[in-house]
């Protein structure tokens, strides 16, 4: 495809990209922080209260706040975007770049997950809230996967808070021995609930290598149980994410039967690129040899490199399909190679243009077709 | 052979954060190196010997995964997940886009 919309796309990309680079900063920093239902907060701690918010730097709270708004901004702007143009295009360029960003992993393939979770930020913040499609599963509250390591979990520990009320006092006394003891960070962004449920445990001044970690009310507050449960919400919130990818995963309860699922999946697809791959071999002799060295060995995503030694001279119409692989030499996305020769293949030939537009990422074309040439016909 | 170059060219194409196109990379660089399949057929020996020993129905799913995602073998469960997902979506990309190219070219 032409410049026009490769730009288009890429571009809200690129900014959500970074966006969201810096979301997932300020979201550790401010898990950091710890902020806070305060006025709660200072009802339960009492005497301890002052230590507390001051340890906690409610100002920089107020920063992240609006940070994350504009950068909730951005997100929607980019998933409009990315919902917009539903296509491949939009998902695969999503693909090279958001493979970072588990966000727009599941968010951007909306022809996979058409039903994409709602997102929603910390607590007390209006900013993050936008809703894609609000998931079935969304109940009042939903995973965040906003960056790898930070995740949000809503109102289903609220319910487990309301619950376990009356151990209220007595965690805050283990929580205070404890204050003194041995912390450690986690990426997790606890909501703050609104009942005061939050704990904080403050650190201890002498100890500046501790950090802030947010024990939950009622449950043990030692740091082995607090690492477990840190990992066992990570788990929890990946394994969300796989059950949104995977299609009809959403209705099975239990860990092991929608890793079943999973495994399924994946050998379903691996299955459907070796029969696809038969196929193709079928339909093309090939006559191309592939050098792969200098196409392993080179800097990824170097566009319009075109260190082919190949003899992939055979330009042969038909032949020049198969070297698409050794022409797509630095992290370009096979599609748009594809397409790319697609177009040399037959002049005219509307094939899959408007899916496989490129990414910013420039088309290596084969030595015979100049990268000018290949960027116009795309 | 048109497997593994798109697979490979897959693999590069996504960006080499994610364990599992290093991992595809790896094993390729390796066969060029060293002699065919070498380091595929280790890994393929290392699961079929989990199996005889435990019979198929008893491995463990996280262990399938581990098979079945490229790079799997020396990650923890968390970063499995994570690997998986992405493995996952790539993998639909490809298929999606082999399936066009098949189309295009078998009418």
């Amino acid at each position: 495809m032409d410049s026009l919309p490769e730009s288009s796309t890429s571009i809200p990309f690129a900014q959500g990209v970074s966006e969201p680079f810096h979301f997932g900063e300020e979201i550790r920093g401010f898990s950091s922080e710890n902020h806070l239902d305060s006025s709660s907060f200072t009802a339960l701690l009492g005497l301890q209260s002052s230590e507390a918010l001051v340890l906690l730097h409610p100002p920089i709270s107020g920063q992240n706040i609006s940070g994350k708004g504009n950068s909730g901004q951005n997100y929607s702007t980019v998933l409009n975007h990315g919902e917009v143009s539903t296509t491949l295009p939009a998902n695969a360029s999503l693909v090279e770049r958001a493979a970072k960003y588990s966000v727009f992993a599941t968010k951007a393939e909306s022809d996979i997950a058409p039903g994409s979770f709602s997102i929603e930020s910390n607590s007390g913040d209006t900013s993050g809230k936008f809703a894609g499609d609000s998931d079935s599963q969304s109940k009042e509250g939903s995973y965040v996967a906003v960056d790898d390591r930070t995740v949000t979990i809503c109102s289903r520990e609220k319910q487990t808070m309301k619950r376990k009320e009356a151990d209220q006092l007595k965690a805050f006394e283990r929580l205070l021995q404890v204050k003194a003891g041995t912390k450690k960070s986690k990426g997790d962004v606890e909501n703050g609930r609104g009942a005061g449920s939050d704990e904080n445990v403050t650190r201890s001044p002498e100890k500046p290598a501790y950090v802030h970690v947010r024990a939950r009310r009622g449950q043990a507050t030692d740091s082995h149980s607090l690492a477990e449960r840190a990992r066992r919400e990570k788990i929890n919130a990946r394994m969300k994410l796989l059950q949104e990818l995977v299609p009809g995963c959403n209705k099975i309860s239990g860990t092991a039967l929608v890793l079943d699922e999973i495994i399924n999946h994946v050998q379903y697809l691996q299955r459907q690129v070796e029969f696809l791959s038969m196929r193709l071999a079928a339909v093309h002799p090939r006559v191309v040899d592939f050098n792969f060295d200098s196409f392993l060995s080179s800097e990824p995503f170097q566009p319009f490199s075109l260190g082919l030694t190949a003899s992939n001279g055979v330009m042969a119409a038909r032949a020049e399909e198969p070297a698409w692989s050794p022409v797509q030499v630095n992290g370009v996305q096979r599609p748009w190679p594809t397409a790319t020769c697609a177009n040399q293949y037959e002049g005219t030939h509307s094939f899959s243009v408007p899916q496989n537009p490129p990414p910013s990422l420039a088309n290596s074309g084969t030595p015979s077709l100049r990268p000018n040439q290949l960027k116009m016909e795309l | 052979m048109i497997k593994l170059a798109s697979d490979i060219s897959l693999a590069s194409a996504v960006t080499p954060k994610k364990a599992w196109s290093r991992a595809i990379l790896e094993r390729f660089q390796l066969h060029l190196k060293h002699g065919r399949a070498l380091k595929r057929v280790t890994v393929l020996n290392k699961k079929k010997k989990q199996e005889v020993c435990r019979g198929v129905e008893s491995i463990s799913r996280p262990d399938k995964l581990r098979g079945l995602v490229p790079g799997g073998e020396r990650m923890d469960y968390c970063t499995l997940l994570e690997e998986t997902a992405d493995y996952i979506k790539c993998l639909e990309t490809q298929v999606k886009a082999m399936a066009d190219i098949v189309k295009s070219l078998c009418p």
